[in-house]
């Protein structure tokens, strides 16, 4: 009845003993060995049926099992068959020890993967193909983006070029010490302006240099906000903030989040020339849906539930059309509400928020005005002592 | 085209929304002597600011937030006593291996690139003039 049993299995299934002889073969293993019938095989090694270098593997595998009476589970191995065909197996062979008759082997099943091996490397050569495709097409957006780059870098450095152009060639010609200084003013402006520009292409280029670290949030935005006291009062504009009364935890780069406090700080300052209000809201938020305000979708970088800080910085100056908010993003470009500065604030804002595994997205207020929203992964409380 | 009397000063507009630009452009050409310039910071009141400065030559810049040089030409064109002034368009978008050193014409509209050098606008003023 056993002996119909292990027949009966598809699998390879045998019995060896401590010389490596077969003392037992079931149908399976006989058909893969090209023999009729067990006696066929009783008796014979492995040297009989393979070639010396397979049956040699075969036979120093085997004596390790015995000598460490450990088995080998689920080993998969590439091997040619009696036909000369490569296949691949996944065999398990274990330590056979009876006793009662004295004797020492080892039991061996054997499954035939190669259909399921050979898919596997075809899926992986796939893999493989679509990552370059990936990566070509990824490069194809860099130089598209390195292309409107140029063209937009050369448009504001010119500019500044030609301003402090203009001045020295008014210098060489007049010699008017009461005009100088308003002349050198001007030049050293545009100068630094265009050092500005190449700056923020720079962290535009390279924001990846991230060092991370445990960080409260409401703690950092008030340091950026007390960084921008002068100009808030500058500008005329009455700032309220209403932080989360619980600390705020996330796993970010203080410096490049202070970057992007800053950035959306002075966005919302350029659109308020002329005074207003300025508010910073901080909670702590659960993702409720796939938020479509917030210029991607928001199940791509979260999970539905997940506890995320939310930061609102919400401005009482002038709109962007409902067309440009998702453009406001791109590198250089310019709206009605802030003519001023690089056009690179706003992406340099995206590019780090993206690279906090966060979200970051513009929306009209309905009382006028501009929300920029930002949500980044909660992290746990740091240990403190 | 020819000015508006024998007697007075070309009038120039520059616009440009980069006010620290037409402020050197400006003191430069004031330092000819020969024109009369006022400039425009905002494409949006161009427009208004060309119908009543009623200039002999516009500078006019191409990349512009709100409303940009092209379509403000389009609009400066369309207006009946407008429509006979030259236009120069100064751009940064130009490099001067397409620009040289001098006026290029492209679409049958004069560009010059940034940044200008006084002698070749004065020179280009002096030749549309005349």
């Amino acid at each position: 009845m056993l002996r119909r049993v292990v027949d009966f299995i598809p699998d390879n299934i045998f019995i060896k003993d401590d010389l490596g002889r077969y003392i037992l073969s079931n149908k399976a293993h006989l058909r893969d060995l090209k023999m009729e019938t067990w006696i066929d095989v009783v008796g014979k090694t492995a040297y009989d049926f393979f070639s010396s270098d397979i049956a040699q593997d075969y036979h120093q595998q085997d004596l390790g099992i015995l000598h460490s009476g450990c088995p080998k589970l689920n080993v998969e191995e590439e091997r040619k068959d009696t036909n000369g065909k490569q296949r691949w197996l996944l065999t398990s062979k274990v330590p056979l020890e009876l006793e009662e008759i004295d004797f020492k082997g080892i039991v061996g099943i054997s499954r035939d993967v190669t259909v399921r091996k050979n898919a596997e490397i075809q899926l992986k050569e796939t893999l493989k193909v679509l990552k370059n495709t990936q990566l070509k097409l990824l490069d194809a957006e860099k130089l598209k983006t390195m292309g409107r780059m140029a063209a937009s870098v050369a448009h504001e450095i010119k500019n500044p070029l030609a301003i402090v152009s203009l001045g020295l060639e008014y210098l060489q010609k007049n010699n008017k010490q009461q005009e100088l200084e308003e002349i050198l003013t001007d030049m050293s402006e545009a100068l630094e302006n265009a050092n500005q520009v190449i700056f923020e292409l720079l962290e535009y280029a390279r924001p990846h240099d991230l060092e991370f670290a445990q960080i409260n949030l409401n703690e950092e935005i008030k340091k950026s906000v007390h960084m921008l006291k002068p100009k808030l009062q500058e500008f005329n504009i009455v700032l309220t903030l209403d932080f989360c009364c619980e600390p705020l935890w996330v796993k970010a780069d203080p410096l490049k989040i202070d970057q992007v406090i800053i950035n959306l700080l002075m966005n919302a300052c350029s659109a308020m020339d002329r005074g207003g209000h300025l508010s910073i809201k901080t909670c702590s938020e659960r993702i409720k849906g796939t938020g479509a305000k917030m210029g991607r979708n928001l199940s791509e970088v979260f999970q539905i539930g997940q506890r995320v800080a939310q930061i609102d910085i919400e401005d009482s100056g002038c709109g962007i059309p409902e067309k440009h908010l998702l453009e406001v993003f791109e590198p250089f470009f310019t709206s009605n509400r802030c003519s001023e500065g690089t056009g690179l604030g706003l992406s340099v804002v995206k590019t780090i928020i993206d690279l906090h595994h966060g979200a970051v997205g513009l929306s009209n207020r309905s009382c006028g005005g501009v929300r920029a929203r930002i949500l980044l992964p909660i992290s746990q409380q740091p240990n403190i002592g | 085209m020819k000015k508006n009397t024998e007697n007075s000063s070309t009038k120039i507009l520059i616009i440009d929304d980069e006010p620290a630009f037409t402020r050197m452009l400006k003191m430069n050409l004031d330092d000819t002597g020969s024109y009369e310039i006022e400039t425009v910071n905002q494409s949006m009141i161009a427009l208004k600011k060309a119908l009543d400065f009623e200039p002999d030559i516009i500078l006019l810049d191409v990349v512009m937030p709100g409303l940009d040089g092209g379509d403000l030409a389009a609009q400066i064109r369309a207006k009946q006593q407008l429509k006979a002034i030259p236009i120069i368009f100064i751009s940064a978008m130009v490099g001067r291996s397409e620009a040289g050193e001098g006026v290029f014409m492209s679409g049958g509209e004069r560009f010059l690139a940034k940044p200008v050098k006084v002698d070749i606008l004065v020179k280009e003023i002096q030749e549309i003039l005349n």
